[in-house]
């Protein structure tokens, strides 16, 4: 009954705690589309109906503090900063005035406002709010697509706090907790002071690899105090940072440092395509007239603009680094010729190795030539194969949407045909409505059939036969750098270095390899001792049970007997005769030691 | 149409003389706020996640759900503290359920921000806190769970709920 309950009381809770309302939400820097932009929403605690002009000024303070911020400064226009002006009933924050450190000189009193916050209990200077959901409903209803929050609170003693989203005062000191804050939130840096045990992880600024060549900010060493520095000791002594006391990640008053200021710019560039839109379409190819196109890209440009365009036709660079280039119809040779224009930040605030490759975005137009002939057909990378393996198959020269007999629509299909096969792909031009189509065959040739086998168990000194099934060609390759082409290689003397997996690679006619394998067994034990061999007995061998072994000479032998692995199965201790049963033990090959005093000998038995 | 619908599981509830195995579970376009005429919705949640005693077990409760327009970034997730609520989404279409992590809301760590510039971490214990959650509507979201996950007794689930079309 009572879990019912709680799910029906908040259930109950749901329909009434949406006392949220809309609210105005003032522009303060608009620089583009949301969905393209990185969208901060600054939040104000403690200002009453009368005081909303007063949050709008402080909250274009800080959107201005922010904005000037090093490495934000140089994507200011990477930004939208809206405020969402909520009044409290009453003006300020709640002090408990409880906290050891509580300033002196502020009332202690309790107030009623908006998020609910307050003081800290125990540490004065750390203001958070209480009210969660009621943040919720408002962002729901007003700003559901925000990427970073900061509230500010309406109050001129120094406090604030982190989290999800960052908190502080008016006082004057306080808008760098905000910066500070949102590179924990946007960027996920790492604190640069020592947060305790449990706070050590990888992040962009702090790893437990000190090795200079590998280090993540390796690009930076020894740049303006980047250096490799260890936190300290106990588990502090596993992490290490890029600075010491010289980033806002780790003291207020310093700015980024450059390895905090490379993360950032990277996760801005991650959130933000500074290719806002070109022209004209790539969904459909650009039929080229006489007199030639003009193509274009608009980007979103940082300040100093690092953004570089390379652009190609038909895989060769133009000379253009402009936003726009003019195609005459008269470089056009082919129906089909793609032109690409490649956008790259080279900002130097960015070190990282693989940024070019990582971060070059590229815009491919189909241009169409009408006067040259469609040649819409598909290459393969290899049109004969064994069975088993790819090729990979290219539809070329298609100005619409294709349609593979695979059911794929993609220019290049892998395909993995485990007999021979037509792969026809259909090229269905929607400004024509005409299909045309193309097909090729692959070949798959069989594997050979391929088994390996040997004589063994072997001892000391024997010889070993290796045995494959019968091909075109032989590759053995074993222990003891064994190697041979013939079908049935012989390994004379056998030793224990001569023990293990032989493989055999054979390949048929068409090309195609298949291989298998067998495992040899060497046992240590002498092949033959005459002075006893001639007067022992193991019979019946093969057996289906049980043996007899008979002894000529008095006083105690010992049997051994040990599976092809040399693993001892069973030992018996006797004087000239015995009966041994193997009835538990499984069929196959089992070896044999028989002692005498100081006489030995061995040999093979078959269990059936 | 949300108030009506309560109403009528309670009075459901309430004829029904076992009723015990009534389940959570939300529904999307019921959700206050929801508006049918646009295509992207992000779907807001709000847990009340409380303890009755220091170690004693960690229960979770949906106090508040909204949805807004619009469509959400993908932030990613850096590391957090090794106390944490994970939040696992099912869905029906075979793809792997996704997990995120989240602070946990009875074990706050805040940030102190001494005036003369220097920085430390402040734990902040708590038999009752709050979770909130957002995350872009998907049509085969069937199922969203919360599991209270601490370094001495592991991931401990606390809470399910159904998705519902
Ligand atoms: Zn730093």
């Amino acid at each position: 009954m009572k879990t019912s309950f709680t799910a029906i009381a908040g259930l109950l809770l749901l329909s009434i705690g949406v006392a949220a309302q809309k609210f105005p939400v003032d522009t303060i820097y608009k620089a583009g589309a949301i969905d393209n932009r990185v969208n901060i929403v600054i939040l104000g605690d403690g200002f009453t109906e009368e005081e909303l002009p007063k949050f709008l000024n402080e909250s274009k303070k800080f959107a201005d503090f922010f904005l000037s911020y090093s490495p934000y400064n140089r994507y200011r226009n990477y930004f939208n900063i809206f405020s969402i002006s909520t009044p409290s009933k009453e003006s300020g924050i709640t002090n408990p005035g409880t906290a050891f450190d509580a300033y002196p000189d502020q009332p202690v009193e309790t107030k009623e406002t908006y998020f609910g916050s307050s003081f800290g209990n125990y540490i004065h200077r750390l203001v958070t709010i209480s009210r969660y959901t009621t943040l919720s409903n408002l962002m729901a209803m007003n700003f559901p697509s925000y990427d970073l929050i900061v509230v500010l609170v309406n109050s001129p003693w120094y406090g604030g706090s982190g989290g999800s989203f960052a908190v502080h005062t008016l006082h004057e000191q306080a808008n760098k907790i905000g910066v500070h804050e949102i590179g924990h939130t946007l960027t996920h840096l790492n604190d640069e002071y020592w947060a305790g045990s449990g706070y050590g992880w990888e992040a962009p600024n702090m790893t437990s690899n000190n090795n200079t060549a590998t280090i993540k900010w390796k690009n930076w060493l020894n740049t303006s105090h980047i250096g490799v520095f260890r936190h300290g000791d106990g588990d502090a002594s596993n992490w290490f940072k890029p600075t010491t006391t010289n980033c806002l990640m780790e003291v207020l008053h310093k700015e980024f440092c450059n390895v905090c200021r490379e993360a950032t710019v990277e996760r801005i560039l991650e959130l933000v395509d500074p290719v806002e839109k070109f022209t004209p379409d790539n969904e459909e190819a650009v039929v080229m007239k006489e007199n030639g196109a003009s193509f274009s890209v608009e980007l979103l440009a940082p300040n100093p603009n690092s953004l570089m365009v390379e652009w190609s036709l038909g895989g060769k660079p133009l000379d253009a680094k402009t936003q726009q280039v003019d195609i005459p119809f008269s470089a056009l040779y082919t129906r089909i010729t793609d032109l690409t224009a490649s956008v790259f930040d080279s900002t130097f605030t960015s070190r990282q190795d693989d940024r070019k490759v990582r971060r070059t975005k590229t815009i491919t137009w189909k241009l169409e030539r009408k006067d040259i002939p469609l040649n819409f057909h598909v290459v393969a990378d290899r049109d004969t194969v064994c069975a088993g393996e790819s090729t990979i198959l290219t539809a070329q020269g298609c100005l619409g949407t294709l349609n593979w007999s695979t059911g794929e629509h993609t220019e290049v299909i892998k395909v993995t045909p485990a007999l021979s096969a037509d792969y026809t792909v259909d090229c269905y031009e929607r400004r024509t409505d005409n299909v045309h189509p193309a097909a090729i065959r692959i070949v798959v040739n069989a594997l050979p059939t391929v088994s390996a086998s040997n004589t063994g168990p072997y001892f000391k000194g024997a010889q070993i036969e290796l045995k494959a099934k019968s091909s075109d060609s032989y590759d053995w390759i074993g222990p003891d750098n064994f190697k041979s082409a013939l079908q049935n290689p012989v390994i004379k003397n056998a030793d224990t270095v001569n023990q293990g997996t032989y493989t055999v690679t054979t390949k048929n006619k068409a090309g195609c390899m298949a291989s298998a394998s067998t495992q040899v067994f060497v046992d240590p034990l002498p092949v033959v001792d005459n002075d006893l061999h001639s007067s022992v007995q193991v019979f019946p061998n093969p057996t289906k049970g049980s043996i007899f072994v008979k002894v000529k000479p008095a006083g105690s032998s010992d049997f051994i007997l040990y599976d092809v692995a040399g693993r001892e199965i069973l030992r018996k201790t006797f004087i000239q005769t015995t009966e041994i049963s193997l009835n538990k033990l499984e069929s196959g090959i089992y070896v044999y030691s028989l002692s005498n005093g100081k006489n030995e000998t061995s040999g093979k038995l078959l269990l059936e | 149409m949300l108030r009506r619908s309560t109403i009528l599981l309670l009075i459901l509830c309430f004829q029904l003389v076992h009723c015990r195995q009534a389940r959570s579970y939300v529904r999307a376009q019921e959700l206050p706020n929801y508006d049918k005429g646009v295509a992207n919705h992000i779907l807001f949640l709000d847990f009340q996640i409380t303890q009755d005693k220091e170690k004693g077990a960690v229960k979770a409760e949906l106090i508040n759900a909204i949805a807004g327009n619009g469509k959400m970034k993908d932030h990613g997730q850096g590391s957090i503290y090794p106390d944490q609520i994970k939040v696992v989404h099912y869905f029906s279409d075979r793809r792997t359920p996704v997990e995120m992590f989240y602070e946990h809301p009875l074990l706050r760590t805040a940030e102190v921000f001494s005036q003369d510039g220097n920085l430390s971490k402040s734990t902040q214990t708590a038999l009752k806190g709050t979770l909130s959650i957002r995350f872009q509507e998907d049509q085969a979201r069937e199922k969203i769970e919360l599991y209270s996950v601490t370094p001495d007794r592991g991931a401990v689930k606390i809470y399910s709920l159904l998705v519902k079309k």
